[in-house]
């Protein structure tokens, strides 16, 4: 991905993802995607590939108007989005800084 | 007071930023090494080995890139029996990968105000002859009300030429009002729902608004990789003219944020086995040095334009039998690349190229500028040289092709879930690569197809279609039952008049 100098990739968001992305699988059976957002663009930006077996519809958490996770859940489960947005804003502070 | 001509030579004067193309060079060298690629064609087996064509074709069908050399071996196949074999492992790698169907687009150009002299185009500075026109907010609304609720198109390919009146500002204003417009169907509504870019390349701060206003895929074909032919074609001192500015592009894009890049040659410039040679060597510089290779491949031909300073009789303008083999090479190469035909070709070649590995058909295509809302239905008589940039070879309505493509077993897919979906750059490339995207798409190539159907359909395209449509739901209830629960609900509630479900 392109990142680092002049990139576009948010430091702080990919680094919360990063720590939080097993945790997350775990508990839901399935990859975690982080996107960002432009206009209707999702972008891939992190997350486990590829997604062999996970045909099922995404679920959608958004953090912010520019990120969001997409879940591919192994296990059925829904996902508690509040819980979800709360653990983000703890490890990448509020907005999109 | 500053002229007009002395703002666009300001402007012009802006656009190039060096620094964002010797960044990305090897110790000054480009990724094209014409000597390297004349060599390997040159020694390339004269009569290739049967055995070592299919080695090469089973890598294909293993979805495995190939290289350069083994892109030369399969140039310079001309056995018959070998070129069936091909192009029957080149429609089974599309099979496997994309299924039957098949994406449709438009193309809409948004104006053709040009500050460069490219010889073969219609559009070119020096051709007075052109009128010249750039489409307000209020014409493109009128447009896209044609395109997304008469036509019943939800994805576009937007041409934009290289001016001031077409800058940056210009082409986020008019995405903005591209994906701004819904309109009333029979049973719904319709709207655009991906807009792809084919537009001159830009610095990464322009690269990076771009992206901001929610784009598809964004576009720019080096037109010849042939260092020699492109500056014979685009004069020195134009924009255009500037050759590792445009061969970059990609590079800057990708930093930009824009992970779905689409290459392309305009064949018939130059050589065409150098020209396949050099897109096979563009799409693994991308892979290697940014991560993601071109996600869709474009190989328009060259026709002849307006005041183009192309002779007939040029050297390099491809027969339909190179063609058909540069399509069959191209999917065999990149296995999971998107690769788009569109009108400028004739129906029957078309045709063909289904059965060949092509992913993407535009239809019911205008090309003139502000022509899908200017008067006359039939797309034959609306062509006009004047105001397009060259003359199309297939001019069948959208409901035309889903029948034709019905006929062939092919699903006419309208699909644009991907890119809402995280389905983009390196993660899109992976499942293509491993077979996965395909279930995605099934799943949302029928649901589109339905909506488009009960929106749009004659009654013929609906008797063609429909027996279609039931054929995928058994397949659905058969290869995919734990897609099945979501996938019928979404059915049944489009049939009612819901719109834009996706998975």
């Amino acid at each position: 991905m392109p990142d680092g100098e002049g990139g576009y990739v948010n430091v702080n968001m990919m680094q919360a993802f990063e720590q939080l992305e097993s945790m997350l699988e775990s508990e839901t059976g399935g990859p975690v995607h982080l996107v960002r957002i432009a206009g209707q663009r999702w972008s891939y930006a992190a997350g486990r590939l590829p997604l062999e077996e996970s045909f099922d519809a995404p679920q959608r958490v958004i953090l912010s108007p520019e990120w969001a996770l997409l879940f591919y859940p192994g296990n059925g489960s829904d996902i508690d989005r509040e819980q979800i947005r709360e653990l983000f804003e703890k490890h990448a502070g509020k907005g999109d800084a | 007071m500053l002229t007009e001509e002395t703002n666009t030579s300001s402007w012009m004067s802006r656009r190039i930023k060096n620094d964002e193309i010797v960044k990305y060079m090897d110790h000054g060298r480009d990724f094209i090494d014409d000597v390297l690629i004349e060599r390997q064609l040159a020694e390339a087996p004269k009569e290739p080995d049967p055995r070592q064509v299919r080695e090469i074709l089973a890598q294909s069908m293993a979805i495995k890139d190939l290289s350069p050399e083994q892109v030369a071996v399969l140039i310079n196949v001309r056995d018959p029996g070998m070129l069936e074999e091909m192009r029957d492992t080149a429609l089974r790698i599309k099979l496997k990968i994309y299924d039957n169907r098949i994406v449709t687009f438009a193309p809409f150009y948004l104006g053709n105000y040009c500050v460069n002299r490219c010889s073969y185009c219609g559009f070119n500075n020096d051709n007075c002859d052109a009128q010249r026109k750039v489409l307000s907010p209020d014409e493109i609304r009128r447009e896209i009300s044609v395109l997304a609720g008469e036509i019943g198109h939800k994805r576009l390919i937007v041409v934009y030429g290289e001016h001031p009146k077409n800058d940056v500002d210009y082409i986020i204003e008019s995405l903005k009002t591209i994906y701004s417009v819904r309109v009333k169907t029979r049973n719904g509504h319709g709207s655009i729902r991906r807009v792809n870019v084919n537009a001159p390349p830009f610095c990464v701060e322009d690269l990076r608004r771009i992206n901001e206003a929610g784009i598809g895929t964004y576009q720019v074909f080096q037109e010849t990789y042939h260092k020699e032919t492109y500056a014979r074609m685009h004069p020195a001192g134009t924009l255009k003219g500037n050759y590792n500015w445009r061969l970059y592009c990609m590079h800057r894009a990708l930093e930009a944020g824009i992970d779905d890049v689409g290459i392309g040659v305009l064949f018939g410039l130059y050589d065409w086995r150098f020209e396949l040679m050099s897109l096979v060597y563009h799409t693994q510089e991308l892979e290697k040095r940014l991560g993601i290779g071109a996600h869709t491949i474009s190989f328009p031909r060259l026709v002849p334009a307006l005041n183009s300073a192309i002779p007939a009789d040029w050297p390099y303008l491809v027969n339909d039998e190179d063609f058909k083999k540069i399509m069959l090479i191209i999917r065999l190469a990149v296995p999971y690349t998107g690769m788009i035909i569109t009108a400028r070709e004739r129906a029957d070649i078309r045709d063909e190229a289904v059965r060949m590995g092509i992913t993407q058909m535009d239809a019911s295509s205008r090309i003139a500028i502000g022509s899908y809302s200017g008067g006359t239905t039939d797309a034959v008589t609306v062509q006009k040289e004047d105001r397009q940039q060259f003359i199309l070879g297939d001019t069948r309505s959208l409901d035309e092709l889903i029948r034709d493509l019905a006929r062939m077993g092919h699903i006419t897919s309208f699909c644009t879930a991907g890119y809402r979906c995280g389905r983009t750059g390196k993660c899109i490339m992976d499942l293509l690569r491993s077979g996965t995207e395909g279930k995605f798409c099934k799943l949302n190539a029928v649901l589109t197809f339905q909506e488009w159907l009960d929106d749009f359909g004659s009654e013929e395209a609906r008797k063609a279609g429909e027996p279609l449509i039931d054929k995928e739901i058994a397949q659905i209830k058969e290869k995919n039952p734990k897609a099945l629960d979501i996938f019928m609900d979404y059915h049944r509630r489009i049939k009612t008049g819901e719109r834009d479900l996706y998975l």
